[in-house]
Order: structure tokens, then C-alpha cells, then sequence
């Protein structure tokens, strides 16, 4: 900013360094001539001189003007360029800030969800739902364990009653000889009944229901092995199955709680990694969030810049002014010298009133200002 | 939160600034271009706070100030100065004035907030 001014009041150094060699030149002529005892041409010399530097003096301040009012506008240029940019960098970093709190926002909400003291009110928490998983798997695991331990025992029940099977088959063939004998027997009765003649006739009849009990008797009993038989062939279907079930689901099972417990700790482990992660992202934004800040500070560097830039705008004017006053006090003046020491004066007047002009720009650097509450 | 804040500064930049650094912390902001805009929203809307630039065209901060100190609803509402003016003559003629307090730019978004925080809550 200093190099811009720099730039721009060069020329106007130019010009008044080059204003007042003249003026300095011309009034020593003019005192030298005084000096000299020739009272008739002093008048003239005199008048000469005056017309000259006021001629001088009025195109100064006519390319003065011109070269004064260019460095204002361009002045006011660079003003319109630094507003129009900075407001657009002050809008995009407001538009940068409002999604980073977004961001923020939204990793809390990510890491309260994951940790173990989430919202609870507000549905179930990660770390809840992978805990009631897991629980819910291993009771689902311990109840196919049980119910293989119930077959493992059903099985061993099956096979005794099959053993009771085996012993009434053994049974049912005992009562089946008894019925051959009972026939043999009843076979003999009727032999003898009919060596005893008429006499015999009654014990005939006998001898011939008694064989027709024995058959009978033989014929449930081979009704019931067929149906002991059935029994045992469906026992042996059952028997089969229930222990492939028994023997096979107990493996699966033991694997399986293993296997839910291993995806348990993992998820648990993952869950804990997200949340970290959902944590450094917030960490991240609040340091993004920071940077912007000191951007913003430092954007404000516009505000300073622009006052500085009006400041030496009016600084300007008046040297432009000055120039004006001094070429008008010169032409007007009837002698030179009243005119010259006229235009002093004003000058030194001019000169005090800007020392005590109040400056509203001290800042050198960028660095945030103090801050003080009464 | 919720509280009203008046900005007043001639610079729509700072403004901005401003407005938005106290919105994202849930403050409402109301805009104001110098000091006699300030003192027409302020009298149309009652801030809770109120922070205004020094130099402004058409009123100054100084003027606003010694303005508001005259109206019943601003007579202890806080009004702080935010201001490139860093000399003590300054700051003792706001003082002066009724501000409650001097802010020197350029401005610290996270310090304005702890101030804000601690005028207005």
C-alpha cells in the first residue's frame, strides 16, 4: 500500500519539486535585481518576472489538476477492486464456515450414535444394537446346543424302547411255540378221542376247539410281531435321524457361537475406529474452522486499506488545492514579493492544519486488535 | 440465544463479517451502512446489542452512540465500538459517549464472539 501511494504521489513530488526550483530561481533573480541600484528598470524586470511565474504557476496547476484527478480516480479504482473482491472472499468464506459447523455437526452426531452413552431416549445406539446381536446369537446358539443334548437323550430313549421291541418279538415267538404245542397237543387229544370210539365223541369236540384256540392263538400272535416289526423299522428311521441331527447340529453350533463371537468383537472394534475417525474429522473441520477465522481477520485488511486509500485520495485534493491557492495568491498579488510571502504564510498555515489532522489508520500489521470493555 | 445484534459499519465486507460470524453462534444480526441507517433500525427494532464503526458517512459511531444513550429502550443496552481508531483520546471520548466497551480492527471472529458472549450471554 505504501509502494501504490509511493507510486502515485511520485509525479506529484515531480511536479512541485520542479514548482518550487522555478520559484526559488525566480526570487533569487528577483532579489539579485533588487538588489542593483536601477530603480526604473526594477519596475519593469519585476513585472516581467511576475507574469512569467504566474504563467508558470497556472500551467502547474492546470497539468497538476489533470495529473491530481487521474491518481484520485485511479485511487478510487483499486478502492471498487479490493471492495468487489473482498466482498466476494468474505461471502464464500461465510458460505465455507456455515458448511464446516454442518460437517462438525454432523460427525458429533455420527460419534454420539456410536459411543456407548448415545442418545438412548432416541431409538438404540450402535454399540447397544451390536450388544442385543450378540446376546440375542449366543441364547439363539445355547437353545441348538440344548436341543441337541434333548436329542442326544432322545436317541438313547429310542433305543431302549427298541430293546423292549426286541424282548416282546422274543416274547411273541415264546407264545407261538406254546400255540404249536397246544396243537400237537390238541392233534393228539382228537387221535385219541377217535381210538376211544363213540365214548370219545365229546372229547373230540373238545380237542378240535382247543386246536382252533391254538391257531387263534398263533395267528394274533403273528399279528403283532408284524405290527413289533413296524415299530422297530420306524424306531430304527427315527433312531437314524435324530442322531445325524443330535450329532450334526452340535458341531455347526459350537462353530457358529465361535464364529458370532469373532464378528462381535470385530464389529465392536470397527464401531470404535468410526467413531474415532468421525472424532478427528471433527477435530479436523474445528482446525479448518480456525484457519478461516484468521482468514477473516486478515481479510479486513479491505476496511484499513480502503481508509488508508481515501486518506491519501483527500491528501491529494488538498496538495491539488494548495497548488491552486498558491497559483491564484501569486497572479493576484500587484507585487511579487507580497505575493510570494503571502502565499508562505498560507502555506504555513496549510502545513499545520494537516499536522494536526487526526489519522484513523495506525495498524501495521494484521494481527487481531485489543479489546477493551469499560 | 436468539438475542438481536446491530451491526453498523459503512464497509458491507466487515458487515458481513460480522453477520456471519454471529449467526453461526445463533445470534440474529440486522445490517446498517453508517449511523443514522443504525439509528432508524434501531429505533424500528430493539437490539440487544448494538456494534458500530467510528468513521461512517453522514453520522459517525461517536454521534450514533451519544444518539441512542438518548433513547429510553438503549439507555443500558450494551453498544460496542468496532473501529480502526486506536488512540486513547478516542477511546476515552466513546467511553464519554456511553459505549460499553472498544473493539480495534481488524477483528478476531473467535474473540468477537467471547465479547459478544460476555456483554449479551
Amino acid at each position: 500500500m505504501v509502494g501504490l501511494t509511493a507510486w502515485f504521489a511520485e509525479p506529484i513530488w515531480r511536479l512541485l519539486a520542479v514548482a518550487l526550483a522555478a520559484v526559488l530561481i525566480l526570487v533569487l533573480n528577483a532579489g539579485f535585481d533588487l538588489d542593483k541600484t536601477k530603480p526604473d528598470n526594477t519596475q519593469n524586470e519585476e513585472a516581467a518576472l511576475r507574469t512569467e511565474l504566474a504563467a508558470l504557476m497556472s500551467d502547474l496547476s492546470r497539468e497538476g489538476k489533470s495529473q491530481f484527478q487521474s491518481s484520485r480516480e485511479d485511487l478510487e479504482r483499486v478502492k471498487d477492486l479490493l471492495r468487489l473482491a473482498i466482498d466476494e472472499l468474505v461471502q464464500r468464506f461465510g458460505e465455507m464456515n456455515t458448511r464446516i459447523q454442518a460437517q462438525r455437526d454432523l460427525a458429533i452426531s455420527i460419534v454420539s450414535a456410536m459411543s456407548s452413552q448415545g442418545s438412548g431416549n432416541e431409538g438404540v445406539s450402535f454399540s447397544e444394537f451390536v450388544l442385543n446381536t450378540s446376546k440375542t446369537m449366543e441364547a439363539f446358539v445355547d437353545n441348538t446346543v440344548n436341543t441337541s443334548k434333548i436329542a442326544m437323550g432322545l436317541v438313547e430313549t429310542m433305543e431302549t424302547i427298541d430293546n423292549e421291541v426286541n424282548a416282546i418279538i422274543g416274547i411273541l415267538g415264546e407264545i407261538e411255540s406254546i400255540a404249536k404245542q397246544t396243537n400237537l397237543l390238541a392233534l393228539n387229544a382228537a387221535i385219541e378221542a377217535a381210538r376211544a370210539g363213540e365214548a370219545g365223541r365229546g372229547f373230540a369236540v373238545v380237542a378240535d376247539e382247543v386246536r382252533a384256540l391254538s391257531q387263534r392263538t398263533n395267528h394274533f400272535s403273528q399279528q403283532i410281531r408284524g405290527h413289533m416289526e413296524g415299530v422297530h423299522t420306524s424306531l430304527a428311521v427315527a433312531h437314524d435321524s435324530i442322531y445325524s441331527v443330535a450329532s450334526m447340529d452340535m458341531n455347526f453350533a459350537l462353530q457358529s457361537k465361535q464364529r458370532v463371537h469373532s464378528t462381535m468383537a470385530r464389529i465392536s472394534e470397527i464401531n470404535l475406529e468410526m467413531a474415532a475417525s468421525a472424532q478427528s474429522i471433527d477435530e479436523q473441520a474445528g482446525r479448518v474452522s480456525v484457519e478461516v477465522n484468521a482468514a477473516v481477520t486478515a481479510l479486513q485488511f479491505q476496511d484499513m486499506s480502503s481508509q488508508l486509500i481515501g486518506h491519501a485520495q483527500n491528501r491529494i485534493l488538498n496538495v491539488e488545492d494548495l497548488v491552486e491557492k498558491l497559483a491564484g495568491s501569486i497572479q493576484q498579488s500587484a507585487q511579487l514579493s507580497s505575493g510570494l510571502s503571502q502565499a508562505r504564510s498560507w502555506l504555513h498555515d496549510h502545513s499545520l492544519q494537516e499536522a494536526q489532522r487526526n489519522h484513523p489508520v495506525k495498524q501495521e500489521s494484521m494481527s487481531s486488535g485489543d479489546i477493551e470493555l469499560f | 440465544m436468539g438475542k438481536v445484534v446491530l451491526t453498523v459499519d459503512d464497509s458491507a465486507s466487515i458487515r458481513q463479517m460480522v453477520a456471519f460470524t454471529l449467526k453461526s453462534a445463533g445470534y440474529e444480526v440486522i445490517e446498517a451502512v453508517d449511523g443514522e441507517d443504525g439509528l432508524n433500525k434501531a429505533k424500528s427494532k430493539v437490539a440487544d446489542l448494538v456494534l458500530t464503526d467510528q468513521n461512517m458517512p453522514r453520522m459517525d459511531g461517536l454521534t450514533l452512540i451519544k444518539s441512542l444513550r438518548g433513547l429510553p429502550d438503549y439507555r443500558s443496552k450494551p453498544i460496542l465500538m468496532l473501529t480502526t481508531e486506536s488512540s486513547d483520546t478516542m477511546k476515552a471520548a466513546g467511553k464519554a459517549a456511553g459505549a460499553t466497551g472498544w473493539l480495534v480492527k481488524p477483528f478476531d471472529p473467535q474473540k468477537l464472539l467471547e465479547v459478544v458472549k460476555k456483554v449479551i450471554g
